[in-house]
């Protein structure tokens, strides 16, 4: 067994998971984890020929839900350290390694994967704007900039990952700025690292149907929350 | 209050109060989430004889037509049945996440227990 793990919310990407464990396996030889949101596809089929760890939610509950499971077996498991990784085959499984790397060099809990620092990457504007806005929120209350605080792809110490893993603050559907904010409360060293994900305007799946005023809206309402309550 | 628009709360109030009461005792609808609906359809019930109340009240307040007294505060009473009602599915959630997240846990455990990597 490893002591490292690549987490993979999955949810009906039976087309893509396939090649997502494969190339994983070519770049790390670290233990892999799909977690299956109640997927109505093959997804579980596609990921059991594979040999690969799988845990099936009984119901769909959610991208965040889903990250959460992961954790929480990489809690239980005594893993040292996560990867996040999308399993519709968008981040480029080499930026793992960048990741690891500036992780152990600035000494950081979370590395998140950064889309824009790697170069250019297009994005719907009314996605881009809400994301411009949090992250300057982010840098006013963390002192850091990030340019793509909703990115999926991200690495985690064991401290950092344990403490999201029983976290009642850790969103069902999509972890946000508002969890930057939440771990740089709560102590935890979080910067950024460029890598490579590959555009599908299309297969922005995940993140899809929130309109932006209520994205906005729901932003504000949690990152206000985090920095006028107490402790978990 | 003219006779029509007392005929029509009370109405509305025993309705309600009849449909929520068979529905709890058909088994349809919790005992304890139902008791909201019951005060809310007696209040409106009582709405219809209250009118030496209301009209006072109403006419210092600056309302007209006292019935439109009587829907204004039975419309707040519905917002805060709808509150209580997103708490509960709040609380819903959550609880299905929990529940959810540890029966994939112990199915994994239980796959792994019968031999093999599981997956």
């Amino acid at each position: 067994m490893s002591s490292s793990l690549v987490i993979i919310p999955a949810y009906n990407e039976a087309s893509h998971i396939g090649g997502v464990i494969d190339s994983t396996r070519s770049v790390v030889d670290w233990d892999l984890l799909v977690v299956n949101d109640g997927s109505e596809d093959d997804t579980p089929e596609v990921v059991k020929q594979k040999g690969v760890y799988l845990i099936n939610h009984p119901v769909n509950l959610g991208y965040g839900a889903a990250l959460q499971t992961g954790f929480r077996f990489a809690k239980e498991r005594n893993y040292d350290a996560v990867v996040t990784m999308d399993g519709d085959g968008q981040h480029d499984p080499m930026g793992i390694i960048t990741l690891k790397e500036v992780a152990e060099r600035e000494g950081a809990d979370v590395v998140i994967g950064s889309r824009f620092l790697e170069g250019p990457y297009r994005m719907p504007i009314a996605r881009r704007i809400g994301s411009w806005l949090f992250s300057q929120i982010a840098r006013a209350y963390t002192g850091r900039s990030f340019t793509d605080p909703t990115s999926g792809f991200q690495f985690l110490k064991r401290r950092a990952f344990s403490y999201l893993a029983s976290s009642v603050h850790y969103p069902l559907d999509y972890p946000d700025v508002n969890i930057i904010i939440l771990l740089h409360k709560r102590g935890f060293k979080v910067v950024e690292a460029p890598v490579r994900m590959f555009e599908s305007p299309d297969r922005d799946s995940m993140h899809r149907g929130l309109s932006p005023v209520v994205y906005v809206l729901r932003m504000f309402l949690a990152i206000t929350l985090i920095l006028i309550k107490k402790e978990d | 209050m003219p006779l029509g628009a007392r005929v029509i709360i009370l109405l509305a109030g025993l309705t309600l109060f009849v449909l929520v009461f068979e529905m709890v005792r058909k088994g349809r609808f919790r005992e304890e989430l139902s008791v909201v609906w019951l005060v809310l359809s007696v209040v409106v019930a009582s709405g219809a004889f209250l009118d030496r109340v209301i009209d006072p009240i109403a006419k210092r307040i600056g309302i007209y037509y006292p019935p439109t007294l009587v829907f204004l505060f039975v419309f707040i009473l519905l917002l805060l049945a709808l509150l209580y009602f997103s708490i509960v599915t709040s609380d819903l959630k959550g609880k299905v996440k929990e529940l959810s997240q540890k029966v994939a846990m112990l199915e994994f455990q239980v796959r792994e227990s019968n031999g093999g990597k599981p997956s």
